[in-house]
C-alpha cells in the first residue's frame, strides 16, 4: 500500500538520505551483482534485433510478448562456435548485469546453445505462405486510394508519435482534409483484436474515403501484431484503400503486403492518401488554364486572320468590278468615234 | 465522399472546350463564350480544392 504524503515526507526526514543517480543506479548495481537468483541463469528465447559493433554484440531475447536485451563480448562469441542470427532459438547461460552509467539490465551471456529455427519466425513463415497461396498479396487485389478525399481514417495509438506524423504528413499536403483517429493497440498481445476492430469499424463509415493503419518503428516483437491473421483479414476485406505505414523500411510486415499501398514510415503515409494540393494547382490546373488560354488565343488570330483575307478578297473583287466599266466604257467609245469617222468619210 | 470525380468532370469539360476551340468552326462570339466557360469551370475545380482547415476526430478505442 502506498504511504500517504505526510507518511512519506517523515520517511524522508528520518532516513534524511538523497541520493545521486550515479549512487542510486550504484546500489542497483551491487544488489543484481550479489543477488543469487540473478546470476548463472539459463534463459530460452529467440534471438531478435541483433546488431552490433566492433566490440559486441546486441540483441533482443524474445518469448513473442517479453523481451530481455543482451549484450555479447566480440571476445567471448568467437570462442562460442555459432552463428547467431535474427529468429534463431537459443538458449542463453549468463549473468544479469546492471549498467550503472545508463541504468538498464541486461544479460550478458558466457554460453549460447542454439535450439533451432525460432518458432515464432517459422510460424510467420507458415502464415506467409498460405496468404500468398491466398493471393492475398497480389497487385490486382489492390485499390487505388482517392486523390483528393474529404475524409482519411487513421488506426493508430492516440498518445503514439505515429499519430502525429501521419497527421502533419497528410495535412501538409492537403490541409481541408478531415482526419478520423481510431485509438487502438498497437502492440501487446490485445493488439491484433484491437487493430483489426479499428479497421472494421473505419470501414463501416461510408464518409472514410481511405485508412492508413501504422505505428512507429520497433522490435520484430513490437511489429508483431501487424503480421496477425487478423489484421491480414480485415484489411484485404475492407472496401475502403488501406494504406499500411508501420516502423521503417526494413520492417516488412504482412499488414503491408496485404494493404492497398505500403508506406515506408508514417511520415510518407501522407503521399499515398491524398495529392499535394498547392502543387497540383499549380502544375496541372496553372496547366490547363494556360492551354485553354494559348488555344482561345490561337483562335482568335486565326479567326482575325481569316478576316482579313475575306476583307481583302472582297476589295480586290471590287476592284475588278471598277476596271471591267473602264474598259467597256472605253471601247464604247471608240465604237462611237468609228461610228462617226465612217459617217464623216460617206458624207464627204 | 472524395472529390475526384468532380475535379475528372471538371477537366474533361475544359479539354472539351479546347477541342471545340481547336475545331475553329465558330463566331468570335462563339470562341469568348467558350473561354468564359472555361474559366468557370477552372475556377469552380479551383474553389473545389479549397476549404477550411480539416477537423481531427478522435475516437477511443
Amino acid at each position: 500500500m502506498e504511504n500517504s504524503p505526510d507518511e512519506r515526507s517523515e520517511t524522508l526526514s528520518t532516513t534524511d538520505e538523497v541520493l545521486s543517480v550515479q549512487q542510486l543506479n550504484q546500489r542497483i548495481s551491487d544488489v543484481v551483482d550479489t543477488s543469487e537468483p540473478l546470476q548463472d541463469v539459463r534463459c530460452y528465447g529467440e534471438v531478435t534485433n541483433l546488431g552490433g559493433s566492433n566490440a559486441a554484440l546486441y540483441f533482443t531475447l524474445t518469448d513473442g510478448t517479453h523481451e530481455l536485451p543482451c549484450m555479447l563480448w566480440r571476445s567471448r562469441y568467437r570462442n562460442m562456435d555459432i552463428d547467431l542470427e535474427d529468429d534463431l532459438e537459443v538458449v542463453v547461460h549468463g549473468d544479469i548485469d546492471y549498467w550503472v552509467e545508463g541504468g538498464k539490465l541486461d544479460i550478458k551471456p558466457w554460453r549460447i546453445t542454439v535450439v533451432g529455427e525460432g518458432e515464432q519466425a517459422a510460424a510467420l513463415e507458415r502464415l506467409i505462405s498460405e496468404l500468398e497461396q491466398r493471393g492475398w498479396f497480389d497487385d490486382e487485389h489492390k485499390k487505388d486510394p482517392p486523390r483528393f478525399p474529404d475524409r482519411v481514417g487513421v488506426v493508430t495509438s492516440l498518445q503514439g508519435d505515429a499519430r502525429y506524423d501521419i497527421q502533419d504528413s497528410v495535412h501538409s499536403r492537403n490541409p481541408t482534409i478531415d482526419l478520423m483517429i481510431k485509438d487502438t493497440s498497437v502492440q501487446g498481445p490485445n493488439a491484433p483484436t484491437s487493430l483489426a476492430n479499428g479497421i472494421h469499424h473505419l470501414d463501416r463509415n461510408q464518409d472514410v474515403d481511405s485508412i492508413i493503419v501504422g505505428r512507429g518503428g520497433g522490435s520484430d516483437t513490437d511489429l508483431m501484431a501487424f503480421n496477425h491473421e487478423a489484421v491480414a483479414e480485415a484489411i484485404f476485406t475492407a472496401n475502403t484503400p488501406v494504406v499500411a505505414a508501420v516502423g521503417h523500411a526494413e520492417d516488412r510486415t504482412i499488414a503491408g503486403r496485404v494493404a492497398d499501398r505500403n508506406a515506408i514510415t508514417p511520415t510518407d503515409a501522407g503521399e499515398f492518401v491524398t495529392a499535394d494540393v498547392e502543387q497540383f494547382l499549380s502544375g496541372e490546373v496553372d496547366g490547363l488554364e494556360e492551354e485553354l488560354e494559348a488555344v482561345y488565343e490561337s483562335f482568335r488570330r486565326e479567326f482575325e486572320h481569316e478576316q482579313e483575307l475575306s476583307t481583302a478578297v472582297e476589295e480586290a473583287r471590287a476592284h475588278d468590278g471598277v476596271q471591267t466599266i473602264y474598259y467597256k466604257a472605253a471601247i464604247a467609245g471608240l465604237l462611237i468615234l468609228l461610228g462617226i469617222v465612217v459617217i464623216l468619210w460617206l458624207v464627204v | 465522399m472524395a472529390k475526384d470525380t468532380d475535379i475528372a468532370d471538371a477537366f474533361d469539360q475544359v479539354n472539351e472546350i479546347i477541342d471545340q476551340l481547336e475545331a475553329s468552326d465558330l463566331s468570335l462570339d462563339e470562341g469568348e463564350t467558350l473561354l468564359a466557360d472555361g474559366h468557370e469551370q477552372i475556377a469552380a475545380l479551383r474553389e473545389c480544392l479549397d476549404g477550411e482547415q480539416g477537423e481531427i476526430i478522435e475516437l477511443e478505442d
